[in-house]
């Protein structure tokens, strides 16, 4: 699926100063090749996750549009826009993202329950906490897991509908050096399956696997070569 | 795993939570399932009595004790008596407007014999009497004879039994239906049979006449007025033109307590309005700070792509669960209450008191129910509906 940022900007309301808004994110046009593995890095409050929440179509843009395949999905209704984001985004947001109320397992689930009432996806959910490292915990509730543990279920969830793309804020912000480096190895190989992979991180190590470097500063984002 | 799992499963895994919010709706049910249906007793119970008794005036004789006497009787079952002469049965239907006259006996039972409490007796004229024989009629066809008496339904003992008053076997011909009032605990009979138990009483050395012999005696009189004429008027005729008797209207004697259930009724009904806001208002900020306090959750549902009609489906859904289980609950323990303590608590509120009919119970029901059933998701709609307008990506942020 191709997508394109075009003229995306996005200001927030300032209480104090000279001007009464500012931008969180300057205008911004890019392109994200299909099956590429790209990463943001930035300082914090540089405007990453705004960004990403805008490509997700969790948060509408002052300016601008996100398109996926030549559509603005800023112009589709809530409902189209819902079934979108189920089928092609698989995002993995900043803070903890688990529901305490159910298990592992129905976590990583649930994206899929949500439209379809047959399940034939168990095993490729079984597959994925086994590649995440979560596999003992598949009937846990998720209130009783540990914040790594959480970021890992966000993860297996994301990639649960096979979706074109991924969206990750700081997957691996809770991980250990073992569990990043396996996180980052899952990325590489679903990239390489196809899908594209947008990620925003601290780890200067996720250069060595990405085709695509981004710095944001200050809500302007340009290409690193 | 289904998505439909998610309001039982929140419910489920936070029971104290749920538990707080089904016993809010839980006594939104009771509170107007209970009160409407013991209003609407009361109200069957009076309008009852007053059909029941059939007379528009009831003479009694002029002593102090006699009218309250009568109340009691009639009202709160208090078993009682007094007597007059019965020449002034003639007197009063010589008065202008007064189509029927009857009289009535009445004596309280020794508590030995058959219950065991003192029950009223009441007697009347077989010939004239117009109240209480086309009640029996409902129940036995034949007539009355000598030591034949008929019970109310709150008495103790089955037709063709025997039973003893003032040591003399009298036969249980009938039992009567239930009214609900007071005059389920009388013992009827015709006026011979009455007179005689007068005598017994007296061979037992129970005076109940001081002087008079019981056949030239009656207690009271009850009065049907002709129609067009006013019933106060031949009220106030008697009053003035009979010495020594007192006459009642039977709509009066029942206003000093239709004056005090309507009180009650209204103050009930204002009551559960009250108790419907509160609990709506309860409801309202238990709801929206739950919602508040889950948002985070709400947004992760967003997030995997959950419409915001979804959302709000799931949410009212929750909600929906509560009031359902909340509402059964209340309508199991009001019913636990009110119907098998019915008895008590007409004795506690000194009123007649009959539970309304099945039909009418089950409408009461339904509506307490969909009340409390509605109270939630109304409540929880707009706070879910106001978190579903909000960009997901600024509720994750917060
Ligand atoms: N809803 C909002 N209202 C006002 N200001 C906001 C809002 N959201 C973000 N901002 C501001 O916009 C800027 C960019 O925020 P953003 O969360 O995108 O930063 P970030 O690069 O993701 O930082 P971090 O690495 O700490 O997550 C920050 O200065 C932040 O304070
Ligand atoms: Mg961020």
């Amino acid at each position: 699926m191709k997508i394109e940022i075009k003229n995306v900007t996005k200001t927030y309301p300032r209480k104090s100063g000279e001007a009464n808004f500012f931008y969180a994110v300057k205008e911004t046009s890019f392109n994200i090749s299909e099956g590429s593995l790209s990463v943001i890095l930035g300082r914090s409050g540089s405007g990453k996750s705004t960004l990403l929440n805008m490509i997700g179509g969790l948060l509408k843009p002052t300016s601008g549009e996100i398109l996926y395949d030549n559509k603005n999905i800023f112009d589709f209704n809530d409902k189209e826009l819902s079934v979108f984001r189920n089928k092609n985004i698989g995002m993995i947001p900043q803070v903890q993202s688990v529901l305490p109320n159910l298990t592992v397992f129905e976590n990583v689930m649930l994206p899929y329950a949500l439209y379809k009432k047959e399940n034939t996806v168990g095993e490729y959910a079984d597959e994925l906490l086994k590649m995440t490292g979560i596999f003992d915990l598949k009937n846990v509730y998720a209130s009783d897991l540990s914040g790594g543990e959480m970021r890992r279920v966000a993860i297996a969830r994301a990639l649960i509908n096979k979706p074109s793309i991924i969206l990750g804020d700081e997957p691996t912000a809770d991980l250990d050096e073992e569990n990043t480096e396996k996180v980052f190895e899952i990325f590489k190989k679903t990239a390489q399956q196809g899908t594209t992979v947008l990620l925003v991180t601290h780890e200067t190590d996720a250069k060595k696997y990405s085709d695509c470097v981004y710095k944001m500063q200050s809500g302007e984002l340009s290409k690193e070569t | 795993m289904n998505i439909n799992k998610l309001p039982v499963r929140n419910l489920i895994k936070k029971p104290l939570r749920s538990a707080a919010l089904i016993f809010i709706s839980a006594f939104l049910v009771i509170s107007m399932f209970g009160g409407s249906v013991i209003v609407k007793s009361l109200q069957n119970g009076m309008n009852n009595l007053e059909a029941r008794l059939g007379a528009d005036v009831i003479v009694v004789p002029n002593s102090a004790k006699s009218k309250t006497d009568l109340e009691n009787m009639l009202l709160q079952g208090t078993p009682g008596y007094f007597y007059m002469d019965k020449s002034y049965i003639d007197k009063i239907a010589e008065i202008d407007g007064v189509e029927k006259v009857s009289a009535q006996y009445f004596l309280a039972s020794a508590k030995a014999g058959c219950c065991s409490v003192a029950v009223q007796i009441i007697g009347f004229d077989p010939e004239n009497d117009f109240s209480i024989q086309p009640w029996i009629r409902n129940s036995y066809k034949e007539k009355l004879e000598l030591y034949d008496v008929v019970v109310g339904s709150d008495i103790n003992s089955i037709a063709g039994s025997q039973i003893k008053l003032y040591n003399t076997n009298c036969k249980v011909a009938a039992k009567l239906e239930k009214t609900g009032t007071a005059l389920d605990t009388a013992i009827y009979a015709n006026a011979e049979t009455v007179k005689e138990l007068i005598k017994a009483a007296d061979k037992q050395g129970i005076n109940v006449l001081s002087e008079n012999n019981p056949d030239s005696v009656i207690s009271s009189v009850y009065v049907k007025v002709m129609d067009g004429y006013d019933p106060q008027a031949v009220t106030d005729d008697i009053n003035i033109h009979i010495r020594k008797v007192q006459a009642v209207r039977t709509k009066n004697m029942m206003t000093g307590i239709s004056d005090s259930l309507s009180a009650i009724s209204s103050a009930v009904t204002v009551l559960l309005i009250v108790v419907w806001i509160m609990s709506l208002i309860i409801m309202f900020i238990a709801f929206s700070m739950l919602i508040n306090e889950r948002k985070k959750e709400f947004a992760v549902l967003r997030i995997i792509g959950t419409s915001r009609k979804m959302l709000v489906k799931i949410i009212i859904t929750e909600s929906l669960f509560i009031c359902l289980l909340g509402g059964i609950t209340g309508i199991i323990l009001a019913a636990l209450i009110v119907f098998p303590f019915s008895a008590v608590i007409e004795a506690m509120l000194g009123l007649p008191f009959l539970v309304p009919s099945f039909g009418q119970t089950v409408a009461y029901m339904t509506v307490s129910l969909l009340l409390s059933i509605i109270t939630g998701p109304l409540s929880a709609a707009y706070s879910a509906y106001r978190l579903s307008r909000v960009d997901t990506g600024l509720i994750m942020r917060e």
